[in-house]
């Protein structure tokens, strides 16, 4: 494999796109939502059952690309059992680096989400792997839907 | 300068060099564009003219009697007359600047076919069309009531044309569809769908935007009403296009924008406009790329030529769907002839998006999505596909490349 693809899709992400973690429907969930980005048609909800101010369980289920499913595993992994205040700050330091300047935080850095931060140079491909993060920040805040494009 | 060798067949290697993008490096690979569908690449002349203007011969047009305003308004006015030509049409006043195929339709949309239209009224229009050719008609019958009637596809990407003639009725009161699909590459019967629209009195026009780079066209041997394409399909800049309009329907249409340049007398009291066309060119409009047009219609007709295109083009649509076929878990969308060297691929559960990406690392240029055509998406019942396009300008080892690529995405994926 060539250096540009095996950048994107290095094996943890191929990995988890072939066998993803965290797949399915919960029942009795208290927050959900779900993404969507217009421009390709990739569809994800992410389910979460909150308590005692943390992430007890979360599932998501999706029709995407393989980019995107990957983030969504990766999301259900890094983010079960962690407290509220972890997984806003987690997304928080994942969106600013992908979209922006900021470094990641260590905890990102050395998270198996690190293995999506060569999407910062494929900005085309940047809202494939954001689309569950932003879903999940979303159901978090009670949004029911979220979009990759601005509200009409 | 021909770009035929001797035997009056297309030298690509020479052509080749006319189009300096093709010698970009990405990422480290070989360039093989294979989006012309999207857009064509720009040979040399058409660059060096758009400069030129900028760089020699900066005016405005129509307005001044000095020599670099006349000089532009004669490079302006000589891409009519290319157009023109072209176009084969009878006159030149019938052909109007736009700023695109888009532009062309949203045009005839506002000012000949709405003030026609009542409730009831129907727009046919064909499955196949580009969200260009669908939105502008759907603005217009929500304003009126009108409803868009729309023609079905079969399943190998053809027009079903039985039920296409059957859907022209006394309550069609215009026809708009699309000669080659920009998703497929399917050809239609476009002759047989004007002597229809024609044998039932239903004005029609001609979506040619991704047929103009492709195949001669004869407006009047067609016999259509309205036609529209863009020049950055033609190897020409983007942002214009023509519409080309029988002069009897431009001169009965009413402006669209008023301003500088469409009209013959202004009072505050009232303004009398000019004629077609300069009464659809309000304001100063994007001169450069008229002016590169002119010289990409040259290009195409005069060292190209439509003959050695359809031959070049029917060879690497015949290699390179030899070898498509070979590849495992690949299926093309719309493979009915007669048809352009255009494939829409499907790869099992491989999701374009992942494709297209796949390939760009392998420096293979495609469109992914639904190339602004989510009906005829849903139609096939797929979000997306991805898009490989071929042009003059292509050889083997594009297919070869493609290939390849596809393959390292099967084994990535497997």
């Amino acid at each position: 494999m060539n250096q540009a693809a095996s950048e994107l899709y290095q094996s943890t992400v191929l990995d988890h796109n072939r066998s993803p973690r965290g797949y399915g429907e919960l029942s009795g969930t208290t927050h959900s939502a779900e993404g969507f980005n217009p421009i390709c048609g990739d569809r994800v909800k992410i389910q979460v059952i909150v308590g005692q101010g943390a992430i007890k369980e979360i599932k998501f289920t999706a029709q995407c690309c393989a980019l995107c499913r990957a983030s969504a595993s990766v999301l259900t992994e890094v983010m079960g059992g962690q407290p509220l205040s972890f997984a806003k700050s987690l997304s928080l330091s994942f969106q600013s680096f992908i979209q922006g300047d900021a470094q990641p935080a260590a905890d990102l850095a050395k998270s198996a989400a690190s293995a999506f931060f060569a999407i910062k140079d494929y900005p085309a491909r940047a809202k494939c792997v954001l689309l569950p993060w932003h879903t999940l920040s979303s159901s978090l805040t009670d949004q029911l839907t979220v979009s990759t494009e601005p509200k009409e | 300068m021909t770009r035929l060798a001797p035997n009056g067949v297309l030298d690509v290697k020479a052509l080749r060099g006319e189009f300096p993008v093709l010698a970009r490096d990405i990422r480290g690979k070989r360039l093989s564009y294979l989006d012309s569908a999207a857009t064509t690449l720009k040979p040399l002349c058409v660059i060096n003219a758009v400069d030129r203007y900028y760089r020699h011969g900066t005016a405005n047009i129509h307005r001044a009697v000095h020599l670099l305003s006349e000089e532009a308004t004669g490079l302006y006015e000589a891409t009519r007359t290319a157009a023109c030509q072209l176009l084969n049409a009878a006159d030149e006043r019938e052909v109007v600047f736009t700023t695109g195929t888009t532009g062309s339709i949203n045009l005839v949309a506002r000012s000949f076919v709405k003030p026609r239209l009542k409730a009831g009224d129907e727009i046919l229009l064909t499955g196949m069309e580009h969200h260009a050719n669908i939105v502008p008609w759907q603005m217009i019958c929500e304003e009126t009531g009108a409803k868009i009637i729309v023609a079905a596809i079969n399943d190998d990407g053809s027009l079903d044309l039985a039920s296409f003639k059957k859907l022209i009725g006394p309550r069609t009161k215009f026809i708009s569809c699309v000669w080659i699909s920009n998703a497929l590459g399917v050809i239609n019967p476009i002759k047989e769908m004007i002597d229809a629209a024609n044998a039932a009195g239903v004005p029609i026009l001609i979506d040619a935007a991704q047929a103009v780079a492709h195949v001669p066209i004869d407006v009047q041997t067609l016999g259509a009403d309205f036609l529209a394409f863009s020049g950055h399909k033609l190897f020409g800049p983007t942002g214009v296009g023509v519409l080309w309009g029988k002069l009897q329907h431009l001169d009965a249409m009413p402006p669209m924008l008023g301003g500088g340049d469409m009209i013959k007398t202004v009072t505050f009291e009232k303004t009398v406009y000019a004629d077609a066309p300069a009464k659809f060119e309000a304001g100063t409009p994007d001169i450069a790329a008229v002016i590169g047009l002119g010289e990409a219609i040259r290009f195409v007709t005069e060292d190209v030529g439509f003959k050695a295109i359809h031959s070049h083009e029917e060879s690497l649509r015949n290699k390179a769907e030899a070898a498509l076929r070979d590849v495992v878990n690949l299926k093309i969308i719309g493979t009915a002839e007669p048809k352009l060297p255009i494939f829409s691929i499907v790869m099992g559960n491989i999701h374009p998006h992942d494709v297209g990406s796949i390939l760009d690392s392998y420096g293979v240029a495609i469109r992914t999505g639904h190339h602004c055509t989510q009906p005829l998406m849903a139609r096939f019942g797929v979000q997306a596909t991805s898009r490989a396009s071929f042009s003059i300008y292509n050889n083997e080892e594009d297919i070869e490349n493609l290939v390849k690529a596809l393959w390292k995405t099967q084994e990535l994926f497997a």
